[in-house]
């Protein structure tokens, strides 16, 4: 796929609004107790759509971004995850406020505790976190236009 | 790798966007290149020096 800059916000946009939609209708089935097996279904095709769409917002940048992007997935990943290790082993005490507060910030009152989704979902926001940070912190250096 | 870029398009007179729309690709990509901090492929170096009109050797240098 040829560089697109409009194609690649597009599609970048389009991934996360499908994914900040699909979040809200598997909250919204959850709490309507909906058949656990058709919600896991949801799950898995709107995971696949939205990392479709992601994949093609990747074709869409320039040989150069991509460089630049795969340093930073690179770092941001082993930075995010370095950063969540202190968490991880916090949550291991059991204290019961550290616990709650977790839960307090992923969970809504109406859903059960989802423990394993925590397990996957800690990681990979801190991971994409550190690679926003990395992110930000490039884009000074790349504002010259003369 | 060193590279010549900024001098071969002031030459030009083009902006950097307007080079980035030569070769089809963003203008921070170009930014990068010219301040070596990413260097182009084979292809992309190739295209680079035939816009200028000159050979790969010319535009880019090896530091070592």
């Amino acid at each position: 796929m040829a560089y697109s800059a409009k194609k690649r916000w597009a599609t970048l946009g389009s991934a996360l609004a499908v994914a900040f939609a699909g979040l809200a209708v598997v909250m919204w089935l959850t709490r309507n107790h909906t058949d656990p097996v058709s919600v896991g279904l949801f799950r898995v095709a709107l995971g696949l759509i939205v990392v479709g769409l992601g994949m093609r917002s990747y074709g869409y940048m320039d040989e150069v971004q991509r460089q630049a992007s795969q340093k930073r997935w690179l770092w941001g990943s082993l930075i995010g995850f370095a950063a969540m290790l202190p968490v991880v082993v916090s949550l291991q005490t059991h204290e019961l406020w550290l616990d709650a507060g977790v839960q307090f910030i992923f969970r809504h009152p109406a859903m059960p505790r989802f423990y394993f989704s925590l397990g996957v979902m800690v990681p990979v926001m801190f991971q994409v976190l550190s690679v926003l940070v990395l992110r930000l912190l490039d884009k000074p250096s790349r504002g010259s236009r003369s | 790798m060193k590279n010549r870029l900024r001098v071969l398009r002031a030459e030009k007179g083009w902006s950097q966007a307007e080079l980035a729309e030569r070769l089809n690709i963003a203008r921070q990509s170009v930014n990068a290149i010219e301040n070596g901090k990413a260097d182009p492929s084979l292809p992309l170096g190739m295209r680079i020096a035939r816009l200028f009109g000159q050979s790969v050797e010319s535009v880019f240098q090896d530091e070592n």
